[in-house]
C-alpha cells in the first residue's frame, strides 16, 4: 500500500523551500524591475546564490538540490537554477547523484527539470549522460527524451528516450537502443 | 523396395538423439558459444532493464551479435548471474534466427542456458547449412555432451555424411513417398549404409509389407534381413 504524505509534512517541506527562497528574496530586495510586454513594470525574479532546496516527507529526506545561482519566480512558484547538484535519497542514503548545468525547480509539484550537460551516478557504478531530465518527486521517476548513454558494468546502453524508476531500479529505453554486455574476464 | 529405400533422403523421426563429433567437426552443427570472455552487442527498438534482477528485455527488431554468432528475434531476454555478471540465460522469442558459422537456425523460440550448457529451439525449429538440415518441433543442443536431440521432425542426411550413426528412439518412422518404415527404435549407420529397425519393425511399400522383431536394410548391398518376422509380398 502506498502511504501518501500527510498534508502537514508536505507543507513543512514546502515551507523549507519557500523559507530559503524568501530569505534570499529579502536579501536580494533592490533587484531592479523589468518592463512587461505592455511597457508596465514587472517584478523581476529574486536572484540568489547558493540556493538549496530539500524535500522531506515526515522525517525522511527525499531529495536535496543545491545550485550555485537561482532565480525565484514567486507567482509561478518556480526557481530557475544553474550549477546544479542533486542527491536523491532513500532514508539517509543517497541513491542517485545528479549534476547539471541548468534546470528549474517546481516548488508546487516537488519536481525539477534539468538541462545542459547532465550526469547521473549511483553507488552501483551507474553513469548516465544526457541533456534533459525530468524528475517527478511523487513517483520518484526520472525521464528524458533526448539521446542518452548509460554505463553500469557490465552494461553499456544508448537510446533516444528513457525512464528510470528510482525505487525499483527499473529502466526503460526507446529509439534505436544499443546494448553492449561485456562479460568480465574469466 | 531396397532401391527405393536407397533413395531415402530424409528420415522422419519422432525423437532422435545424435552425438556430435568431437570439436564440432561432425555432422552436428557446432553449437553457439555465448561464453565467458565474449562481448555481446545488441540493438532493438525498446529496452527494459531491471538492475536489481540483472535482467534486460529487448523488444522489436532485436539483433544480438557475439563473437561467433548472431541472433535476430522480436523479443530477447538476457539474464546475468548476480555474482559473476556473466550471461546466465538468453531467451529469444518470435521469428528467431540464429546464425553461426555456415549454419542458420530458425525457430519460434530459442532458450540458451549457459550454466546447464543447453540450448533449445522450439516451434518449427530448423537448422541447416553445408547441405545438412534438421528440423522438428524442438531441437535440443547439449553443449557439454555434444548431443543434439530432435523431436517430431526430420533429419536431412548429407550426400557424403560423416555421421557415424543416427540413433532413433521411440516410434521411429521412416518415410519416402508411399514407402514407410516404423519401429520402436532404429539405427541408421552411414558408414555401412544400413538401417536397422528394432521392436515391432515394419516396412511397407504399396501392398508389400515386412514385419519382424528386427529388420536390417543394407542400402549398399540392397539386402533386407528380417528376424522373427513375416513378409507379405504383393506384386503390383
Amino acid at each position: 500500500m502506498v502511504r501518501l504524505p500527510s498534508l502537514s509534512s508536505v507543507l513543512v517541506t514546502a515551507m523549507v523551500g519557500l523559507l530559503l527562497a524568501t530569505v534570499y528574496f529579502l536579501l536580494a530586495s533592490g533587484v531592479p524591475t523589468q518592463e512587461d510586454g505592455n511597457g508596465g513594470p514587472q517584478e523581476a525574479p529574486a536572484m540568489v546564490s547558493d540556493f538549496t532546496f530539500t524535500e522531506t516527507r515526515g522525517e525522511e529526506t527525499r531529495w536535496h538540490l543545491r545550485a550555485s545561482r537561482a532565480l525565484y519566480f514567486e507567482e509561478q512558484r518556480r526557481v530557475d537554477v544553474e550549477g546544479i547538484v542533486v542527491d536523491l535519497r532513500q532514508g539517509e542514503v543517497s541513491v542517485l547523484h545528479l549534476e547539471a548545468t541548468r534546470g528549474a525547480v517546481d516548488l508546487a509539484a516537488f519536481s525539477f527539470d534539468l538541462t545542459g550537460e547532465i550526469v547521473l551516478t549511483d553507488p552501483q557504478g551507474l553513469d548516465l549522460r544526457t541533456s534533459a531530465v525530468h524528475f517527478d518527486g511523487e513517483t520518484r521517476r526520472l525521464s528524458g527524451v533526448d539521446p542518452v548513454q548509460l554505463r553500469r558494468p557490465p552494461y553499456k546502453l544508448a537510446g533516444q528516450r528513457f525512464t528510470y524508476e528510482l525505487t525499483t531500479q527499473r529502466l526503460e529505453m526507446d529509439g534505436e537502443v544499443v546494448v553492449t554486455v561485456a562479460e568480465p574476464p574469466a | 523396395m531396397i532401391a527405393s529405400l536407397a533413395r531415402i533422403a530424409t528420415l522422419l523421426i519422432a525423437a532422435t538423439a545424435i552425438r556430435a563429433a568431437a570439436g564440432g567437426g561432425g555432422w552436428i552443427p557446432p553449437t553457439p558459444a555465448f561464453q565467458a570472455g565474449t562481448e555481446l552487442h545488441a540493438t532493438a527498438d525498446h529496452l527494459e532493464g531491471d538492475f536489481t534482477r540483472h535482467h534486460l528485455l529487448l523488444v522489436g527488431n532485436v539483433k544480438l551479435v557475439g563473437d561467433t554468432q548472431e541472433i535476430h528475434a522480436e523479443r530477447l531476454s538476457v539474464t546475468l548471474d548476480a555474482e559473476s555478471r556473466r550471461i546466465e540465460t538468453l531467451d529469444a522469442k518470435g521469428q528467431v534466427r540464429l546464425i553461426y558459422g555456415p549454419y542458420t537456425a530458425v525457430a519460434d523460440r530459442l532458450v540458451f542456458d549457459t550454466a546447464a550448457g543447453h540450448a533449445r529451439l522450439l516451434g518449427e525449429a530448423r537448422i541447416w547449412g553445408e547441405g545438412r538440415e534438421m528440423a522438428g518441433t524442438s531441437i535440443d543442443l547439449d553443449l557439454h555432451r555434444k548431443v543434439v536431440e530432435v523431436t517430431a521432425g526430420r533429419v536431412g542426411l548429407p550426400a557424403h555424411g560423416e555421421l557415424p550413426a543416427l540413433r532413433v528412439a521411440a516410434d521411429t518412422i521412416v518415410a519416402d513417398g508411399d514407402r514407410h518404415g516404423r519401429a520402436d527404435r532404429g539405427t541408421y549407420d552411414l558408414m555401412t549404409g544400413s538401417l536397422v529397425l528394432e521392436g515391432n519393425a515394419a516396412l511397407t511399400e504399396g501392398g508389400s509389407r515386412l514385419l519382424g522383431d528386427r529388420i536390417r536394410v543394407s542400402l549398399t548391398t540392397r539386402q533386407v534381413q528380417v528376424e522373427r518376422g513375416t513378409i507379405h509380398y504383393r506384386q503390383d
